[in-house]
């Protein structure tokens, strides 16, 4: 029986990276793979789905390739990586710019800069190294890695858009009446809530007062949620909605109320949200930053980098006002997301870890030569 | 780049730069005032500027301290070469005599260096303790933030979804009481060990009560106190029943923890009704109920050991307010407590204990005051350690002025 044990930093239900985790973790055992997840860090709730790092002797000896997902550092992890003599394939999340979190956590911040610094040192050893979008494969060539391949997170739409909404939620968002303008994303300093306010002053106080900003995202970090508070008090904003972590299912009522879906990430690795709101045939405005265009891939309103916030209230305005544009965009994320498949990227994973692992060539289906 | 792959109608370049000509005309004619996007781009700048910083500047002060010296004296060396016979042995002598001037001078201010070094130490580990912001309450708020969050969940339900979520909002408010109540420190073993030169000897801080009897001590140090005040007595009246009172108080007053509302009670009894000393340990409601059941104008002195520090802020009102009633005309409300304007103190961790909340002396001067006690005076404790060494520069002198304050103080308040 062939092993293939994957390592994260934190097990968290609900995590991105978890979740991703888990899913390459079913099409590993799918593939007759017998495959575990290991974590330095891990929520109690994840009992027997996950295992904390000194259980790995007993529970992951005899494996053929460890799978490392990368999205911040960890003395942990790298030590107890360094320690091990499998050979490595690195699925590469992104690591948020940690100038964003200096004023805000220098702690998180030097977790940061130490992860790069910890990914550089893995480059030697890695026999494939994995990126979520082309973004991140071309931070890996950069950094050393090869051969890198790009398979984008596999996101099952279709189950989202089958979970049945919060029906508290969905009372909640009808009875505010006006268009419903949301953004879902973590609050954290890079992922740039604070200009998606700005573009909601420009649109309620010139263009269409009754309408309504949801925001739906954990608050990571006390400084940062504090002052985006303080900035909607400052503008006065009373039609903001700061909702926090959601359910499953409440989220699903957002994103069913939603007029149009607004990110204004300045650094993202994939941007799962954006095909989230496709999927809800919710049209989707966004920054051109990172690896937002990339995963947006046309199938959306794309301000450029220098546009001001008036810029995006009269998108914000033309999407919900302009019946032609809303229709070309929803059809357009339905495209998307068709040309795209959660399947497809699956299997691309699984090729390029399965190669890995046998020693074989690892297919390069896009193309991303160091 | 912004069309959509297979809708050639769909021109998203088209309708952007229709949007930024839009937004470039309504600028120009005044929809938009001039200097709008920079405002709101800056505001959060604004917010972020006013914000306390979480990463205090006593760190890289603490850092820039600790850094090594960059110059070695020692390796210094003076050219001592000359062309003139014997000029480079003269020259050496005079580099020796030199270079031991140089020496002792270095030394001097290496001395003087090293004393504001220690003295920058200690005031960058008080400041350090000072600052809890990170930690301060933190556990609590992410139980509220989940509270609210329940609160406005269960806001959000429709009418006719009956009492659902009221029992998950009442678990999450039980957690939070019951991680509040282990927020108060409750230790079984006397802490005033753990506090030695923070509080006032039993003996000073009993000075001056002789023929005050009877006196009610209250507090964990009250059994040193009594004993004092007990002896005192006893050697001017031997065998006052007073001294038996307080036998049977002392046995509980020896642990704090220990001491109950009943023993308080019986103290009481005993210090009123033999006009003698008394002690009652305890903190808190115990001391406070001691005190509350003795006759009103009965005591002719309230002795607080050790005990202020412990009281919660409205106990300590209250425990003010009962002394004066308490009291006859004439009699003394005395108490210790940790001086907090005592930095070296700080950086001990005298106000770190979890049970204690520090009490500035003119809070409770101001409170002895204000309930109705005529004459109010603040006796300062011992200076810390080190404290009264020569100095020999100002601005030492007034570093060492503001770090190390009177370890401890007493309040003493004449009704």
């Amino acid at each position: 029986l062939r092993r293939i044990h994957q390592l994260v930093v934190s097990a968290a239900q609900g995590d991105a990276i978890t979740n991703a985790a888990l899913d390459l973790r079913a099409g590993l055992r799918r593939a007759g793979v017998a495959s575990e997840l290991f974590s330095a860090f891990m929520d109690p709730e994840m009992e027997g789905e996950a295992y904390l790092l000194p259980e790995f002797p007993t529970r992951g000896a005899g494996a053929e390739l460890l799978v490392v997902h990368v999205s911040i550092g960890e003395p942990r992890l790298a030590e107890f990586l360094a320690r091990r003599p499998e050979p490595l394939a690195v699925v590469y999340h992104n690591m948020a710019p940690a100038e964003s979190f200096e004023p805000w956590a220098p702690s998180f911040a030097k977790l940061l800069a130490d992860g790069r610094r910890e990914l550089g040192a893995l480059a030697g050893r890695t026999r494939v190294a994995v990126g979520v979008s082309a973004y991140n494969a071309a931070e890996l060539v950069k950094i050393g890695f090869d051969p890198v391949v790009v398979a984008p997170l596999a996101v099952d739409a279709a189950r989202l858009v089958a979970t049945e909404p919060d029906p508290g939620m969905s009372a909640f968002l009808a009875g505010l009446g006006g268009p419903v303008v949301l953004s879902v994303g973590q609050l954290l300093p890079h992922k740039r809530v604070d200009w998606v306010l700005t573009a909601f002053y420009v649109l309620v106080n010139y263009w269409i007062p009754e309408s309504c900003l949801v925001v739906v995202g954990a608050d990571r970090l006390a400084g940062y949620g504090d002052a985006i508070r303080a900035l909607v008090r400052r503008l006065g904003l009373d039609r903001v909605h700061m909702l926090g972590q959601l359910s499953q299912a409440a989220l699903v009522s957002c994103f069913r109320a939603a007029s149009v879906f607004m990110t204004a990430s300045e650094h993202e690795g994939f941007c799962v949200p954006v095909l989230e709101a496709m999927a809800f045939d919710v049209p989707v405005v966004a920054r051109d930053f990172a690896a937002v265009p990339e995963t947006l891939a046309g199938a959306g309103l794309l301000l450029g980098a220098t546009d001001g916030p008036c810029v995006a209230g009269e998108a914000l305005r033309a999407v919900i006002e302009e019946p032609g544009l809303r229709e070309s965009l929803v059809a357009a994320g339905r495209r998307r997301l068709g040309a795209r498949p959660a399947e497809q990227a699956r299997s691309t994973m699984l090729e390029a870890l399965l190669g890995a692992a046998g020693d074989q060539p690892v297919v390069n289906p896009r193309g991303v030569q160091p | 780049m912004s069309a959509g792959p297979d809708d050639p109608d769909t021109d998203l370049d088209g309708i952007l730069a229709r949007l930024r000509a839009q937004v470039a005309e309504r600028r120009s004619a005044g929809v938009y005032p001039p200097g709008l996007e920079e405002d709101l781009e800056a505001e959060l700048g604004r917010i972020i500027a006013r914000r306390p910083s979480r990463e205090p500047p006593i760190r890289v002060f603490t850092e820039e301290l600790t850094r090594p010296p960059g110059v070695d004296p020692a390796r210094v060396a003076a050219a001592t070469a000359s062309g003139i016979p014997g000029g480079a042995v003269l020259h050496q002598a005079v580099a020796r005599v030199v270079g031991h001037q140089v020496a002792a001078i270095l030394s001097q201010v290496q001395d003087i260096s090293n004393m504001i070094w220690d003295d920058l130490m200690v005031l960058a580990e008080a400041l350090t303790k000072l600052d809890r912001r990170e930690s301060d309450n933190r556990d609590l708020w992410a139980l509220v933030d989940s509270l609210l969050d329940r609160m406005a969940a269960f806001e959000r339900l429709p009418p006719e979804s009956g009492g659902a979520g009221v029992a998950d909002i009442l678990r999450r408010l039980e957690r939070l009481e019951a991680a509040e109540a282990a927020r108060t420190a409750r230790p079984w073993f006397s802490t005033r060990l753990t506090s030695a030169g923070a509080t006032f000897e039993a003996a000073r801080l009993v000075e001056g009560l002789d023929g005050c009897a009877p006196v009610l001590v209250l507090g964990p140090g009250s059994a040193a106190a009594a004993d004092l005040l007990n002896a005192a007595a006893g050697s001017a009246a031997a065998g006052s029943a007073a001294a038996a009172g307080y036998a049977a108080a002392g046995s509980a007053a020896a642990g704090y923890a220990a001491a109950g509302s009943a023993a308080a009670g019986s103290a009481a009894a005993a210090v009123s009704a033999a006009a003698g000393y008394a002690a009652a340990a305890g903190s808190g409601h115990d001391a406070l109920a001691c005190l509350g059941s003795t006759p009103d104008r009965s005591l002719g002195a309230v002795v607080a050991a050790d005990l202020v520090e412990r009281l919660a802020p409205q106990q300590l009102l209250d425990l003010v307010r009962l002394a004066v009633d308490k009291l006859r005309v004439g009699g003394y409300l005395v108490a210790d407590a940790t001086n907090p304007r005592c930095l070296w103190g700080r950086a001990q961790g005298f106000g770190g204990r979890p049970d204690r909340v520090l009490v500035d002396p003119s809070w409770l001067a101001l409170c002895a005051t204000e309930a109705g006690f005529g004459s109010v005076e603040i006796v300062w404790g011992p200076l810390p350690p080190g404290a009264g060494a020569p100095g020999g520069v100002g601005a030492e002198d007034a570093v060492r002025q503001s770090l190390f304050q009177p370890i401890s103080y007493k309040l003493s308040a004449r009704r």
